[in-house]
């Protein structure tokens, strides 16, 4: 055997056994590579689709959100423009949930170029504060791995690492499809939240106007010297 | 087979030069493709980083970040016991010369990005052991390429797994 023919048999024998071997060793591993997956999707360059509502609360758009908003229920037949967030808090038990601000499309809020809301410092914060008082429509999604999670997160955010959905999404499912506002975040210089709210919008069927990216994450949260937690997902 | 020319010739026939590289190579990307077998997922991200990979159809850069890793492990152990010497330290070239292509090309990006002295620039390259300062990084492909390349070269199959069987596989 001529030695190019050698060396390209033992070429195509090294590369099928690594291939083999690495199929089956992923098939066994717990956190395995998903091979159909697409990990790093980016949703098509447009606005979401937002479903328009016919409730009581008004439909205006052209209030300019600054930041997230402080709870005040609104009447029927309200006539203004003026968008508003409403918040269950302990002190309004009968307040509606956050609704309006959310549903609506407001040209004001800033959006990637996929239409996905970004959310700065401020807003931010605001929607901390109101989970903190305890609205259970506000949740903060860490998206990075568990090790660092249990180093630092934001204080009551919940793990939802972006590569390992399978495991953490059927436990927080519920929750999340109940929030009204999803504030999505990772370290900060990173893409992982992004990628996880489009596969949470196009994969998993979340509406797109309840999900806010947090660009600053935990770089910005941490420099700002806001409250962190250590430890695992309780 | 014709006897080996030269003091190079001799030393390289000896078989204990070539030994000597295909162990420590051998040692160093197993080193390297372990962590990337132990965490596939982490490695998966390395790569993208590096936009080589289209990510649809999504199975390419997945299939790249599952068999790579096994490749290097397989490849070595292989090399390690001298068999497929030239198929594996053929690949093994060729993968250092275009890993350390990227490696420079995303270091150059990160110093025009951020500045600063270019040796001082510091990335996880996705080879296994973390965060790596890029010259250290470089110097270290170029070492690994001239071992790979040597492991190629080499005529000398004296003590490698293959001369063994033959020696042993032969009637008495």
């Amino acid at each position: 055997m001529t030695l190019i023919k050698r060396t390209s048999t033992e070429i195509l024998i090294l590369c099928g056994l690594a291939c083999l071997c690495g199929l089956v060793a992923n098939a066994l591993h717990p956190d395995g590579v998903v091979l159909a997956r697409n990990y790093f999707k980016v949703g098509p360059k447009k606005r979401p689709e937002v479903p328009q509502t016919t409730s009581s609360r008004t439909a205006a758009v052209n209030e300019p959100i600054a930041e997230f908003t402080p709870p005040s229920p609104v009447s029927a037949g309200d006539a203004s423009n003026a968008v508003t967030a409403e918040v269950n808090t302990p002190q309004t038990p009968n307040a509606p949930p956050i609704a309006a601000q959310m549903e609506q499309p407001n040209p004001e809020l800033r959006q990637d170029e996929s239409g996905l809301n970004l959310a700065d410092f401020d807003f931010v914060l605001g929607a901390w504060t109101a989970m903190n008082a305890g609205a259970p429509s506000v949740v903060f999604v860490d998206a990075r791995k568990a090790e660092a999670y249990e180093g630092a997160h934001i204080a009551g955010a919940v793990l939802l690492d972006h590569y390992r959905l399978e495991r953490y999404l059927p436990d927080l499912r519920e929750r999340l499809l109940a929030a009204q506002v999803i504030v999505v975040y990772c370290a900060g210089d990173c893409e992982d939240s992004r990628y996880l709210a489009t596969a949470l919008i196009y994969d998993h069927d979340f509406p797109a106007h309840t999900l806010f990216l947090y660009e600053g994450g935990m770089a910005e949260w941490t420099e700002r010297k806001q409250s962190v937690t250590q430890g695992a997902q309780p | 087979m014709s006897a080996p020319q030269g003091r190079i010739g001799r030393w390289d026939a000896s078989g204990w030069p070539q030994l000597l590289a295909r162990l420590a190579f051998g040692a160093i990307m197993i080193s390297y493709a372990l962590p990337k077998i132990i965490d596939p997922l982490d490695f998966l991200k390395e790569i993208h980083t590096y936009h080589i990979l289209p990510e649809e159809p999504a199975g390419l850069i997945n299939l790249v970040a599952v068999c790579l890793p096994w490749f290097e492990l397989t490849g070595s152990i292989a090399l390690i016991l001298g068999l497929a010497r030239r198929g594996a330290s053929l690949v093994f070239t060729g993968l250092m010369v275009f890993f350390t292509v990227m490696i420079l090309a995303r270091a150059l990006g990160l110093h025009q990005e951020l500045g600063g002295a270019f040796c001082d620039i510091k990335f996880d390259c996705g080879c296994g052991h973390g965060e790596v300062y890029i010259c250290r990084k470089t110097l270290e492909n170029l070492g690994l390429m001239v071992l790979a390349l040597y492991c190629l070269v080499s005529r000398s199959d004296r003590l490698s797994v293959v001369r063994l069987w033959r020696r042993y596989s032969r009637p008495m």
